[in-house]
């Protein structure tokens, strides 16, 4: 079938390759959209849920933040009170990241908690769980203390084991009861605490129980000494 | 014509007026729509070759979907349902594509 | 090839007509799709005048009301029927994105906010850097700058997928998926074993990042991470032999033969990490200065790894 030809390509040529490269584009989308999408397409309608409110809070306290940034550009952007506003906010901003470092002690609103054993001791998973529902609701700093008088700052790179019926955190042994005390958003952290399901059910199921105390503001005084990078170097 | 009039008048009837399928057919509904087309596809080949015979027509049609909704029905209790139905899909759809490119040669000479 | 089994049964008619069984069924099937009762029919109706007209039509026309029917109702079965459910389902999926992406674009804004903030404060102090260089060691150290080095990788997958014979599509059984108490066991192994920053799949951990699933997802900071988890760890140079000998490697092996996860440890050097997303504290503020000569305060040992 050769009765016109552009190039050498007779009309039919031509159409067959629009088709063929509509193939491999239908192919390719539906490569994509099959593999990209399975995880949230198989998620429950609760959790769907979940995700979503958790999502909203997450954007509230991100217009809020940049709110505060862009007072604090504003400060910053002028002369000598420039200069005041550039050191407190640095002192402000060293201040936080001593909190988060565990190297400067903190106050706010927040819960104090009791794990009490029962007959089982609380395993290092549980309090592991209690932290990372406790971080999923927004604490920002806490510490965990023995009743041996040994209390330890919770940060990014604090773990847990379980030696002898004791509680490892850090590498320094913690005897039962113990406490956390999580200073962030009372209420939610409540709520994460004692889901069904969640922490308060673990401890239950192996004889203990657990108490939330709403003292109005906690004291996280426990200081983590940290050795500084060795290994890591920032990157310039 | 009249035969095409029909089969509006049945889609119309079923959109207005949305019986409920009892719940133990409803499983069967695809597998009836398909052995349905089927017959229907024959029915038109048959027509346009010459050789349409309203009789086999309809016992094709009722035949198809029973037998059709039988051997699925069949496999659910053997514990094969979704192997014997992608079978039966696989023959039917078989013979609607034959049944449809004969239809297009006749129709398009293409 | 296959015995002729029509062979047997008598002829019927003329000898243009086929036997009642085909001999080969498929290369039947794929030849010739049209009913040979058609045919034999219309041999049959040559010989014989027609019934009446009507009765011929009458059963045509019924069949195929019954046609349409049929086609009405399954459709509507099908498709219209598809529960509410599921179209909730899918404005849900929609809104996540949405937020997904909205906050995303937040959280770019806010770093770019922050970027300029940290600048500014530089180019103001100038000379006055004992703040600065505290605050970049302590980034450093919590996460919240980025960092490089070597280290390990960990890597954590679902169970090959089973394709579910009723859809067709490939699915994971729940068990056997790597939930986030996996990785959290994971990433506490490596604490543990002396590790100095952690990254799940490029998400970095700081003191207030969360590992969550929601469903079949694991959420890393509200940002989604898929299987193979990669769990990168700078620190020392044993890190790799004390994480394999480790509770949480063994409890990894466990998984790997009871659900089939895959569970893979492989030394890497030039780790790069990314910072974690940075947000400041609503609820902290800092305390009064703890007094050095008070015994009775607590504190906490030196941290580092068991010995």
């Amino acid at each position: 079938m050769n009765r016109r030809s552009w190039f050498g390509l007779s009309a039919a040529d031509a159409v067959i390759g629009l088709l063929v490269g509509v193939l491999a584009f239908a192919f390719v989308v539906q490569l994509k959209s099959n593999s990209g999408d399975s995880q949230l397409a198989n998620a429950r309608q609760d959790d769907l849920v979940r995700i979503l409110s958790d999502l909203n809070a997450r954007e509230q306290r991100l217009r809020d933040e940049i709110a505060t940034l862009e007072a604090t550009l504003s400060q910053l952007g002028e002369g000598a009170q420039g200069r005041e506003a550039a050191l407190a906010e640095a002192r402000r901003r060293a201040d936080e990241l001593g909190i988060l470092a565990g190297t400067l002690g903190a106050r706010g609103e927040g819960l104090v908690i009791r794990l009490v054993p029962g007959a089982e001791p609380i395993g290092a998973a549980t309090i592991l769980e209690a932290v990372e529902e406790l971080r999923g609701a927004g604490a920002e700093t806490s510490q965990i203390a023995g009743a041996n008088g040994r209390a330890v700052r919770i940060v990014a790179s604090t773990y847990f084991a379980d030696r002898n019926g004791l509680l490892l955190v850090d590498g320094a042994e913690l005897v039962a009861p113990y406490t956390i005390t999580v200073i962030g958003p009372a209420a939610t952290m409540r709520t994460a605490l004692t889901i069904p399901g969640g922490v308060s059910d673990a401890v239950a199921r192996d004889g203990g129980t657990v108490m939330v105390d709403e003292p109005g503001e906690v004291t996280v005084d426990a200081i983590h000494q940290s050795r500084g990078l060795q290994h890591a170097r920032p990157v310039d | 014509m009249i035969a095409v009039l029909a089969l509006i008048a049945g889609v119309v009837a079923g959109v207005l007026l949305e019986p409920t399928v009892p719940l133990a057919l409803q499983p069967y509904l695809p597998i009836a729509v398909v052995a349905a087309l089927d017959a229907v596809f024959g029915g038109i080949r048959a027509k346009l070759d010459g050789v349409f015979d309203d009789k086999q027509f309809v016992v094709s049609f009722v035949s198809n979907v029973l037998v059709a909704g039988f051997i699925v029905f069949l496999g659910d209790q053997l514990g094969v349902g979704g192997q014997l139905s992608t079978g039966v899909v696989v023959v039917l759809g078989v013979r609607i594509f034959g049944n449809v490119a004969a239809i297009r040669r006749r129709l398009f000479r293409a | 090839m296959s015995a002729r089994e029509g062979d047997d049964l008598p002829e019927r008619g003329t000898s243009e007509q086929q036997s009642k069984v085909p001999p080969d069924f498929l290369v039947e099937l794929f030849t010739n799709a049209l009913d040979p009762g058609y045919a034999e029919a219309a041999s049959r109706r040559t010989g014989r005048p027609q019934k009446a007209a009507w009765v011929a039509l009458t059963a045509r026309v019924v069949s195929l009301f019954l046609v349409g029917l049929l086609l009405a109702v399954a459709y509507r079965e099908a498709v219209a029927a598809e529960p509410e459910r599921s179209e909730a389902h899918a404005g849900l999926i929609d809104e996540v994105r949405a937020a997904q992406a909205r906050t995303d674009e937040l959280q770019r804004r806010s770093e770019h906010l922050r970027q300029q903030v940290g600048a500014l404060r530089r180019a103001a102090l100038g000379g006055e850097s004992e703040e600065l260089r505290r605050i970049r060691d302590e980034e450093a150290a919590t996460g919240l700058a980025a960092v490089t080095g070597s280290g390990i990788v960990v890597t954590l997958t679902d169970a090959p997928a089973q394709i579910d014979p009723t859809t067709g599509r490939p699915s994971v059984a729940d068990v056997s998926r790597v939930l986030d108490v996996d990785l959290q066991g994971i990433v506490n192994g490596l604490w543990a074993s002396g590790a100095e920053a952690i990254a799940i799949d490029g998400q970095r951990l700081a003191t207030t990042s969360t590992i969550r699933a929601a469903g079949s997802a694991v959420l890393v900071d509200f940002r989604p991470v898929a299987s193979p988890y990669e769990v990168s760890a700078i620190g020392p140079g044993d890190l790799g032999d004390r994480f394999v000998g480790s509770a949480a490697a063994a409890t990894a092996r466990g998984l790997v033969e009871r659900y089939g996860l895959g569970f893979a440890v492989r030394g890497e050097s030039g780790l790069r990490l990314p910072a974690a997303a940075a947000r400041s504290l609503r609820h902290a503020h800092p305390a009064q200065p703890v007094q050095p000569s008070q015994p009775a305060q607590p504190t906490s040992p030196t941290t580092g790894p068991p010995r």
